[in-house]
């Protein structure tokens, strides 16, 4: 593991096992530099729209991809759970 | 030689819009014929674009060089490497910048910046054949679907005879050009039927609904249940809309119901395979059986159905157990056999498993359907795997490789032994009696 989770990381990590049924990975396991979506956790974007429900629902918040290019806070669960508080700061 | 026309819509009529600029018929035309002019001459195109805009232009360029596309349901090296073993002629054309897989790939990024106007009307030889389409989510042996033009053409005028708007409508899709339901809808469509498509695929439902708000009057959303589910749960209200339409698998009645009550639209659920096209539809908000299109046939053998119809090559035996009433009405019941549909991919169970027994250190295992009990869950396999050596963990990566994200077992448990008979089966009871052991552990 590259890098210790954050509470509010470690939230997020829960939410993702549990919103996606995760049963098998650890939250703790989820490392917070390597990409959510693609082999290492085999998510896809069904999942990437599951996930941006359970988040609206527990954080009150909307998650976007804009014009599709601007994914990037989907890049790994360090910058999700970064994304979120911002939009959360916002509202 | 018959031909058939590559479209029906007027030269200043709008197809597309493409990053907010509309797209008429002849700058669409336009481009096919200059992408067409750097192909060779009846052209094996691997058709990798995931812009609307540019898939489509890919997709009508290589008809025009007399030539056909083909058309894997992923975009996994071996699958891409699978194609081109078959295919060894074929040109690979993607919008992605990933030429150091492909050396072959043509960049379209830079000609649709720079083609002119065309006031042509190409037409295409009936029975050239004009996509091979290819549906497994494994990348073992896929089978290949030929469609000649006639086939597409007529399917497309069936189509919209039976769902396709009347007048001038726009319309948003959250659904790939790759796979029918987006090749019939979203790029077919709108050369066939008054209907301007947005060229953006949004991904999640705020990005959807910001799309709907923005399309201009009356609005028509293509998409699927999965996707339909989340706009209605994610709290963000829902413009007006003309039409919404669904496929890929059955929408649940009660959502068809409030997204009727949302946003006025007619809820039209389609029902199809990729060998037929689309050919059934229903009002999903008020009717539970599927009314067979006019054009086609029902015939039943055994326990399975077909549907016939004069555009395609012979009867074709349906994945789904039906029960019919009058006047081509009819109920599904659920799958044949081991076969599984998700998001528009199939796969068999005994393909994934054999996919998941190739992994070196696997000594034995099961990819398998669990039973589920909550409606409308998105559906998801489990496997149960013998490799004492492994973790889930390498196993999942392996497996990455091998099959598409949407089959991906999860929960992927290790176990000792597989509960097999003496004679090497296994008994589905043994197995669900296993994996409910297995699933009390975590919980």
């Amino acid at each position: 593991m590259s890098a210790v989770q954050s509470p509010q990381e470690h939230k997020l990590a829960e939410l993702i096992v549990e919103a996606l049924n995760l049963e098998d990975l650890e939250a703790d396991a989820i490392d917070v530099e390597k990409p959510l979506f693609g082999h290492e956790y085999g998510l896809d974007s069904i999942d990437a729209l599951e996930l941006t429900l359970a988040i609206s629902k527990t954080y009150g918040v909307q998650l976007k991809a804009d014009d599709g290019q601007n994914l990037k806070a989907f890049a790994n669960l360090r910058a999700l759970s970064a994304h979120i508080e911002l939009l959360q700061g916002k509202s | 030689m018959k031909t058939l026309p590559l479209c029906y819509r007027d030269k200043n009529d709008l197809l597309l819009v493409h990053a907010g600029k509309p797209i008429s018929r002849s700058r669409f035309i336009g481009l096919c014929q200059a992408l067409a002019r750097q192909l060779p001459e009846d052209s094996a195109v691997i058709n990798l674009c995931e812009d609307r805009l540019a898939f489509s232009v890919t997709f009508c360029a290589t008809l025009i060089t007399g030539g056909y596309n083909l058309l894997p349901a992923n975009r996994l090296p071996a699958s891409i490497d699978q194609l081109l073993a078959r295919h060894p002629q074929a040109t690979i054309i993607s919008d992605r910048n990933n030429k150091d897989m492909y050396a072959s790939a043509i960049a379209i990024r830079e000609l649709l910046s720079q083609a002119a106007d065309s006031p042509d009307l190409p037409q295409v030889p009936a029975q050239q054949l004009a996509a091979v389409v290819y549906t497994s989510g494994t990348a073992g042996p896929a089978s290949e679907i030929k469609k000649t033009w006639r086939t597409l053409h007529d399917s497309s005028q069936i189509n919209m005879a039976e769902y396709g708007p009347k007048s001038l409508t726009h319309g948003l899709a959250t659904v790939p050009p790759q796979h029918m339901w987006g090749l019939e809808t979203t790029v077919l469509a709108p050369l066939f039927a008054p209907l301007v498509l947005t060229s953006d695929q949004p991904m999640f439902a705020a990005d959807i609904i910001a799309g709907l708000q923005q399309l201009a009057v009356p609005g028509a959303l293509i998409s699927t249940p999965v996707h339909l589910r989340a706009l209605l749960h994610c709290g963000i209200p829902l413009p007006r809309l003309d039409r919404i339409y669904s496929a890929t698998a059955p929408l649940n009645k009660s959502i068809a119901l409030q997204l009727e009550q949302l946003t006025g639209a007619d809820v039209i659920d389609v029902y199809g395979c990729s060998e037929a096209g689309c050919v059934a539809k229903k009002a999903a908000a008020h009717e539970d059986d599927w009314q067979l299109f006019e054009a086609f046939k029902l015939n039943q053998q055994g326990s399975t159905h077909y549907v016939s119809a004069a555009h395609l090559p012979g009867p074709i035996a349906l994945m789904d157990m039906l029960e019919t009433s009058d006047e081509g009405r009819f109920r599904l019941l659920g799958r044949q056999g081991d076969l599984i549909n998700i998001a528009g991919k199939r796969a068999s169970i005994a393909e994934l498993t054999q996919q998941l027994l190739d992994i070196p250190g696997v000594l034995d295992g099961i990819i398998f359907q669990p039973p589920t009990s909550i409606e409308d869950t998105t559906t998801r396999l489990a496997a149960l795997v013998v490799a004492p050596r492994m973790s889930t963990i390498e196993l999942r990566q392996q497996l990455g490789q091998r099959i598409d994200a949407a089959f991906l077992p999860r929960p992927l448990r290790l176990v000792e032994s597989l509960p097999r008979t003496m004679s090497g089966k296994l008994p589905a009871h043994a197995l669900l009696q296993l994996y409910a052991l297995v699933r009390e552990d975590i919980c």
